[in-house]
């Protein structure tokens, strides 16, 4: 591709290579490693983890609480089913519905913000009153009020936490956006007669778009957080489907004589909550160009 | 000889990271000179400043001895330091506006340098300091906040500041390049005569030959050349000093290449502006930018418009661009047009490394432009780009380096290369040189006068008259919104004479 490039350098001393692409940069960044390490494990567990465990529904009364051992690696709940069976099988709920309300929170957020920040005007009004409208209400109570009207359900749950997550994104995305439109290459490229859809997409949108990801990412702790609190309150996934925040739910109810039952679902919140954290970072870290 | 009040033996400064910024200086201030340290930007005068004043990150190892009053604060503590600060050793920093709180008043900061020492302020001192610099009615004026006050005037008000306690040295860092040149030539004199000695650190040789009893130059980290002011300037001994000087007169004399001076009344004009008015909303109360003003530039001339800051330059300049459109009068573009055929007008920037999308490797910018009417592969932009930097005398540069890798010089030729690949009948330049060095801004001012000879026009904004008498075929000067007639520059020149 550098073929019709002349000899590199021109400050004779201080000549630097050229930027590497995003993905290589961050392969070499230890936090993204890690991260993407754990999300890996995370993503091979939900994935393959019920060829291992069979039955995370299946029922076994003589069987109840019992404590962790070579038959039941996690131990059993209070209706005696396999704990690691159900902790693999929530991970598929957990981090499926996490996955979904981040794509469509991220895709919704950064596509209303630009457009607000960039046509500005009447629209960019009613949408920043709706947007501190949302970020006004706590994001859970909104989302129970939602799940309250609609009933509970899966499908719903991940409705609620749409709803109340794209505001924030869309918030850094408009704020971005505004300061762009006024910057001096922008400028330069409406002189020039650049249509402005594609000032939009060339100058304005990578940019709120990192911008965006980088919030959203961060945000996923939050939406993990939020399903399981949401599900722990019994208005998420109905029972019996496994669910990190249910499980955990159930596990309080003998946490004097089972303490083990939080391990399956607390760990798994743990370990995905900091794998998004630590990509979250990453992508901060390696998005700046002022650090190329 | 009295020991000097300042005295740095073998000082260097590395960056855990970087280069060694400052390579084994020495330098002596006396007591009740004014040493003028001169060097272009990236050569270490701040780094200096910093030294002496312990504003050093940590992890920056610094070797060699900085005496002040017979004592060496190289590596004494911030609390040994905050005694020495303000009594002994006073500060003026370079932007007034960055050196102050703008919720605060501007008494309030005067009176941090009692209140830092723990001791209350006398009454009246503070008035009758700042009377004595030419500042009167001041016991109102001390309300406002800093950003009420122009900037020579908070540039004072820093002064008196650092120089209450009459500390026995002062450092002002270039404190008058964020000003414009008719100002700054007032502040140094007045930072000078509040000052017992006073080391001055600049980039502009000739607006500190005035005020200095001697000249240290610096380049690369080292002193090459130290002496008396007037043998520095008129007999200098180092290369690197008549450089300086060299590119320090380009700016300011007039003196033109032979053959270089345009007809104007012979080519078409590429815009003209007749009378037009712009007024900007500001809360409820509205603010006349521009006042009936009037502008024409003709192809193939450097229209210069001065002012002061504030005076409504820039408007004009989006008035001619076509990105701004003024409420009355009329602008007329060549061929009739009430609005600017696209790319016809181009911009330079005062920021030259904002001006490029710091996303976007170069080759991407500049041949930005050229993608308006049709597709271009990626090899044939590649290209482009390789042929346009080399216009604006880049050719070696990598074109898939991105701004952030260039220097501010760099980017604002890369800038000129956008500018020029649209092929544009004007381009529009504000303040093109006001972030650079002396140097660099010699080079950039040669280009722009290069370009205008393919029958380019441009209109330059700059609060630098002798950047303007130099380059300019004409000049139009603003005030309060409005404009007055366009001069030449000789005929500027002679009327200054007359008068």
């Amino acid at each position: 591709m550098t073929a019709v490039v002349p000899a590199a350098g021109g400050v004779p001393g201080v000549d630097v290579a050229p930027p590497a692409g995003l993905l290589r940069t961050l392969s070499r960044h230890w936090g993204f490693r890690v991260g993407a390490l754990l999300a890996v494990m995370l993503a091979a567990l939900a994935v393959i983890g019920p060829l291992l465990a069979h039955g995370p529904n299946v029922t076994d009364y003589a069987n109840q609480l019992a404590s962790p051992g070579a038959q039941h690696w996690l131990g059993t709940d209070g209706a005696g089913r396999d704990e690691f069976a159900r902790t693999v099988a929530g991970a598929r709920t957990t981090l499926g519905a996490a996955v979904v309300v981040f794509a469509l929170t991220t895709v919704i957020g950064i596509t209303v913000g630009t457009a607000a920040g960039f046509l500005g005007g009447i629209f960019d009004a009613w949408v920043s009153r709706l947007i501190d409208l949302l970020l006004g209400l706590p994001s859970l109570v909104l989302a129970l009020a939602v799940v309250g009207v609609l009933g509970p359900g899966f499908s719903h749950l991940i409705l609620a936490m749409t709803l109340t997550g794209w505001a924030g994104l869309a918030k850094v995305s408009r704020s971005y956006t505004i300061g762009a439109r006024q910057r001096p290459d922008v400028t330069a490229a409406r002189m020039a007669g650049i249509r402005t859809a594609r000032i939009f997409t060339g100058h304005v949108l990578p940019g709120a778009a990192v911008q965006a990801l980088i919030a959203a990412t961060l945000g996923l702790s939050d939406t993990i957080l939020g399903l399981a609190g949401l599900s722990f309150l019994g208005l998420g996934v109905q029972p019996p489907a496994a669910e990190w925040g249910s499980m955990l739910n159930d596990s309080q109810l003998y946490d004097t004589v089972a303490p083990w039952l939080v391990i399956g679902p607390g760990l798994g919140i743990i370990v995905a909550v900091t794998a998004a954290t630590l990509i979250s970072d990453a992508l901060r870290d390696c998005t700046d160009p002022s650090r190329a | 000889m009295t020991a000097p009040l300042l005295q740095i033996r073998g000082l260097a400064v590395r960056y855990s990271s970087g280069p060694v910024v400052l390579d084994g200086l020495d330098l002596d201030v006396q007591a009740g000179e004014c040493l003028a340290l001169v060097g272009e930007s990236g050569c270490g005068k701040t780094t200096l400043a910093r030294a002496v004043l312990g504003l050093l990150p940590r992890h920056v190892a610094v070797a060699g001895t900085i005496e002040l009053l017979g004592s060496d604060i190289s590596h004494a503590s911030a609390k040994s330091r905050r005694a020495l600060l303000g009594k002994h050793l006073g500060y003026v920093a370079q932007d007034p506006y960055a050196a102050c709180d703008p919720i605060r008043t501007v008494r309030h900061h005067i009176e941090e340098a009692w209140r830092a020492h723990g001791t209350a302020v006398p009454p009246g001192v503070i008035e009758q300091r700042m009377s004595g610099l030419g500042i009167g009615a001041a016991e109102t004026r001390l309300r406002d906040r800093p950003h009420q006050w122009s900037g020579g005037m908070l540039q004072r008000a820093s002064i008196t500041a650092a120089t209450v306690h009459d500390p026995a040295l002062v450092l002002a860092d270039e404190p008058a390049s964020a000003l414009d040149a008719e100002l700054a030539d007032g502040v140094l004199h007045a930072v000078r005569r509040a000052s017992r000695s006073l080391l001055l650190i600049s980039h502009d040789l000739r607006l500190v030959e005035n005020h200095a009893d001697r000249i240290a130059v610096l380049r690369d980290g080292r002193i090459v050349e130290t002496g008396r002011t007037g043998s520095i300037t008129t007999a200098p001994q180092h290369e690197h000093t008549s450089q300086l000087l060299t590119a320090a007169d380009s700016i300011r004399s007039a003196a033109r290449p032979a053959g270089d001076s345009h007809r104007p009344s012979a080519t078409p004009a590429v815009v003209t502006i007749d009378r037009v008015s712009v007024t900007y909303r500001s809360g409820t109360s509205t603010i006349p930018a521009l006042r009936d003003a009037s502008l024409t530039v003709p192809a193939g001339e450097i229209v210069g418009i001065a002012g002061p800051s504030g005076s409504g330059k820039s408007t004009l300049l989006r008035i001619a661009s076509g990105i701004e459109h003024p409420e009355s009068g009329t602008v007329t573009f060549a061929g009739g047009h009430a609005s600017a055929p696209r790319g016809y007008v181009m911009p330079v920037f005062q920021d030259p490394v904002a001006s490029l999308d710091r996303r976007w490797p170069i080759w991407r910018s500049i041949t930005e432009p050229a993608t308006l009417n049709k597709r271009l592969s990626r090899p044939d932009r590649l290209q482009l780009a390789s042929e346009a930097l080399a216009r604006v005398r880049l050719g070696e540069l990598n074109p898939h380096r991105l701004p952030g890798q260039l220097s501010v010089g760099q980017c604002q030729r890369v800038a000129i290369a956008r500018a020029l690949i649209a092929r544009p009948a004007l381009i529009v330049a504000d303040e093109p040189t006001a972030s650079l060095d002396v140097t660099t801004a010699a080079e950039i001012v040669d280009l722009l006068r290069l370009t205008r000879q393919s029958g380019l026009a441009i209109a330059l904004v700059s609060h630098d008259e002798a950047l303007l008498a130099a380059v300019a075929d004409r000049i139009v000067r603003i005030r309060d919104g409005r404009t007055a007639p366009a001069q030449r520059p000789d005929d500027i020149a002679a009327d200054g004479a007359d008068s």
